[in-house]
């Protein structure tokens, strides 16, 4: 008998939970340029990752695993769990006109504009996820629930 | 958890910009200060930023070795401006010397002020960081309701 647990957990529930997961790192790395506005030769750094999530998203996983048995579940969830090895920190290149003397390069404008777009996107992730769940409950009760 | 992890970095960051708010806040009190008990008039005080994290957790230290950046910022040190005392001519002051000079602390209204309004606005920072941790948090809490 195959169980397909990816018809009820697929790629989404999976590709959700990574989103929530990196989106909270990143609003930490924002935290702490926002933090460190003041502090003299600070840089400020970022975590991009929003172009690798795009490019994993239902593509084929490079390095699958193989079914010996039907009974074992399958793995397509390769490609999403793995995506944290291609993610890097990068230091934000300092901007051509630096009027502060300090060698501090955060742009607060900046950090205060990518917080609230990462935790809007964190918030619809999560509001997503919840829905897939509450419709999940609804499938399981019969639709009476 | 990460989240709680932002939100010590941005507590850090509301302590260190309330200590400079104190720190202003007594610079613009001894405006006419002329005696102090290390003897002389009062010396302007500031407060010196550095990027921290706890050294204690060896995550954080992995994060630090990663990414090449602290995440909190914390206040190591609170200089006396060294900028030499403002002379004012008046015979009458107790504290004149016998021309008639009175030395006066090196404190500059304008420039106090514009510190305040930046130490004013990184806390405000701070706080809109805090606030969207918090709603993150909440939103995480919500998905499986």
């Amino acid at each position: 008998m195959d169980i397909n647990i990816n018809g009820l957990f697929g790629e989404m529930v999976s590709t959700l939970g990574k989103a929530l997961d990196l989106r909270s790192i990143k609003h930490n790395t924002i935290a702490s340029n926002i933090t460190n506005a003041d502090t003299p030769g600070y840089n400020s750094f970022d975590l991009v990752f929003e172009d690798e999530i795009q490019k994993r998203t239902g593509a084929k996983p490079e390095v699958g695993m193989r079914r010996t048995d039907n009974g074992h579940f399958s793995a397509v969830n390769g490609a999403i769990d793995n995506i944290e090895y291609k993610i890097k920190y990068k230091t934000e290149k300092p901007p051509m006109v630096n009027l502060r003397g300090d060698g501090n390069t955060v742009d607060i404008d900046k950090e205060m504009s990518k917080l609230s777009e990462n935790s809007l996107m964190y918030n619809a992730s999560a509001q997503i996820l919840s829905r897939k769940f509450q419709s999940l409950k609804s499938v399981i009760t019969g639709g009476g629930g | 958890m990460n989240i709680f992890n932002a939100l010590r970095i941005s507590s850090s960051g509301l302590t260190a910009q309330r200590i400079r708010m104190n720190l202003i806040s007594s610079n613009l009190a001894n405006v006419n200060t002329t005696r102090t008990p290390q003897g002389g008039p009062y010396k302007r005080q500031e407060a010196v930023f550095a990027a921290c994290s706890d050294p204690d957790s060896f995550k954080n230290m992995v994060d630090i070795k990663i990414t090449g950046s602290r995440s909190g910022v914390e206040v190591v040190d609170i200089i006396n401006d060294p900028r030499p005392s403002q002379t004012k001519y008046d015979p009458g002051h107790p504290d004149a010397d016998k021309k008639g000079y009175v030395k006066l602390p090196n404190v500059n209204l304008i420039e106090e002020m514009v510190n305040m309004i930046s130490a004013t606005r990184s806390y405000e920072a701070n706080v809109t960081a805090v606030n969207a941790t918090k709603k993150m948090a909440l939103k995480a809490l919500e998905i499986g309701r």
